[in-house]
């Protein structure tokens, strides 16, 4: 169910749409996306169903577009439902144009219950999302909660594919507190500007905690494009 | 074959790899460099160099001298060759040549050694025009005949056993020795470059690389993605009260 919300300002919507991120399904683009869910079938089926976290080494590697246009993909088909998990720099919101809150932050702030997930969900097309919500400090302390946890786990009750997207792994603490959630699985979005050392690092801190790194996407690679335009 | 310096370990396939990925910049680089010192080397001025074969010896009065004659006459070659080379005779051959060269010409101009064991002396001249080169030359034994007859040394004797010819071919620049030695300097600092960038951008340069760096696998390779362009408000959005409006374009699929 979708709650309402003050109208977003056009102003503000215009900048929403200048930043947008979202590639049509039908297009070749979507293709990789398709590839990706297919990948992660094949690897994921035999192990208890988990949300998908979506990180990276550093800031600008596309993770955010990556998990939106990913979640856009298997909404197609499936019940999907997209957390932005980036308390820090959200994107989500800016990329369908909603508004950032209520969200995420709304559900701690508020002691909602995890049951009161429907209270923050927005919808895009077939695609449930949950923003990020109002920028608080110390947001990112609730990554690793156990309400964070019960969260994650009602909305994998509720959904076929939960998909999370996450501050980078060397930039805050979120994603490495959502990545020791034993309810998740990691992928790590790299760019082809992405250095071998930072992504030792990013694997490295993944590791401390236990972190399931499931694979890497490797995003904005031109070798792609040839073999998604078939 | 890998070798491990510090924390970079660097195989023989490591280097072939960054060689072929800057095989572009290796090929462009090279090629410039070639270019470059092709038009250098052909804007040079050209230089000819004939040469004079001489032979030096000492007169002998009676044959028992013939033999110890023989042996001096290697020395004298030596001796000659040094000469040769002095102001004393570009001076001469200046003033023997005076008005079919220019006064200066034969001062630097002149180069000259010995055969080995033999009483042979080569007597080279080099200049811009090939006739002047082909005059000095010439005048070069010569001028050391008037050396030996002023200086009171009168029992050696230069004898000319081959002229000068007008030379045909420039012997400096050497067209193809500076554009083979570019070649092999530019394919040198270009794979040279290519190491050196390799090692300070520190990227994953294949999906391959990326999964050994990562040690899992690379699940998908997502393309440089068009954008969807905004062209009507309203499809969905639920939560803002308001269309949020973002309708992909169709210009990607006109693309494929």
């Amino acid at each position: 169910m979708a709650v309402e919300s003050k109208p977003v300002p056009d102003e503000a919507l215009e900048q929403q749409r200048r930043v947008t991120s979202l590639i049509d399904p039908d297009s070749p683009s979507a293709e990789a996306f398709r590839s990706l869910r297919f990948a992660l079938k094949l690897r994921l089926e035999s192990q208890p169903r988990k949300a998908i976290l979506f990180t990276s080494a550093d800031p600008g590697d596309g993770k955010s577009t990556v998990a939106a246009n990913y979640s856009l993909a298997a909404s197609l088909s499936q019940r999907a439902l997209l957390i932005d998990a980036d308390m820090h720099r959200p994107h989500v919101h800016e990329i369908f144009g909603l508004a950032r809150s209520p969200g995420l932050v709304d559900l701690f702030v508020e002691r909602l219950l995890p049951d009161s997930l429907e209270r923050v969900v927005a919808s895009y097309d077939a695609l449930d999302i949950i923003t990020a919500g109002r920028p608080v400090l110390g947001a990112s302390d609730h990554a690793a909660s156990k309400r964070m946890e019960d969260i994650i786990e009602r909305a994998l009750e509720a959904y076929d594919t939960v998909v999370l997207d996450s501050s980078p792994v060397m930039g805050a603490a979120d994603a490495i507190g959502l990545a020791s959630q034993r309810s998740v699985d990691v992928l790590l979005v790299v760019r082809p500007t992405t250095r071998r050392r930072r992504i030792r690092q990013a694997l490295r801190e993944l590791a401390l905690v236990d972190a399931n790194v499931v694979g890497v996407v490797a995003n904005g690679d031109s070798r792609a494009t040839a073999v998604y335009t078939y | 074959v890998g070798h491990t310096y510090g924390f970079v370990s660097v195989s023989v396939l490591d280097v072939y790899r960054a060689l072929w990925r800057h095989r572009y910049f290796t090929i462009f680089f090279t090629l410039a460099l070639v270019l470059g010192v092709w038009y250098l080397t052909k804007r040079e001025q050209k230089t000819y160099t004939a040469t004079t074969l001489v032979r030096v010896e000492q007169r002998i009065s009676n044959p028992t001298e013939a033999l110890n004659a023989l042996e001096t006459g290697t020395r004298l070659a030596q001796t000659y060759a040094k000469i040769a080379t002095t102001d004393a005779i570009a001076s001469r051959i200046s003033v023997a040549l005076h008005g079919q060269v220019p006064q200066s010409e034969p001062f630097g101009a002149l180069s000259a050694s010995e055969v080995q064991d033999l009483e042979l002396l080569t007597i080279s001249a080099k200049s811009h025009s090939p006739r002047q080169a082909q005059l000095m030359a010439n005048a070069a034994p010569q001028a050391l005949r008037d050396f030996i007859s002023q200086t009171g040394t009168s029992h050696d004797q230069v004898i000319t056993i081959q002229r000068a010819g007008l030379p045909g071919a420039p012997t400096s620049p050497n067209v193809t020795l500076n554009v083979i030695a570019a070649l092999a300097l530019g394919v040198v600092f270009s794979g040279a470059i290519a190491l050196l960038a390799e090692l300070l951008l520190d990227r994953p340069s294949s999906l391959e690389e990326l999964e050994a760096v990562a040690g899992v696998p690379v699940l998908a390779a997502v393309p440089r993605l068009r954008f969807a362009r905004l062209v009507r408000p309203g499809r969905t959005g639920t939560r803002t009260g308001q269309p949020s409006v973002v309708t992909p374009a169709q210009s990607e699929r006109k693309q494929t």
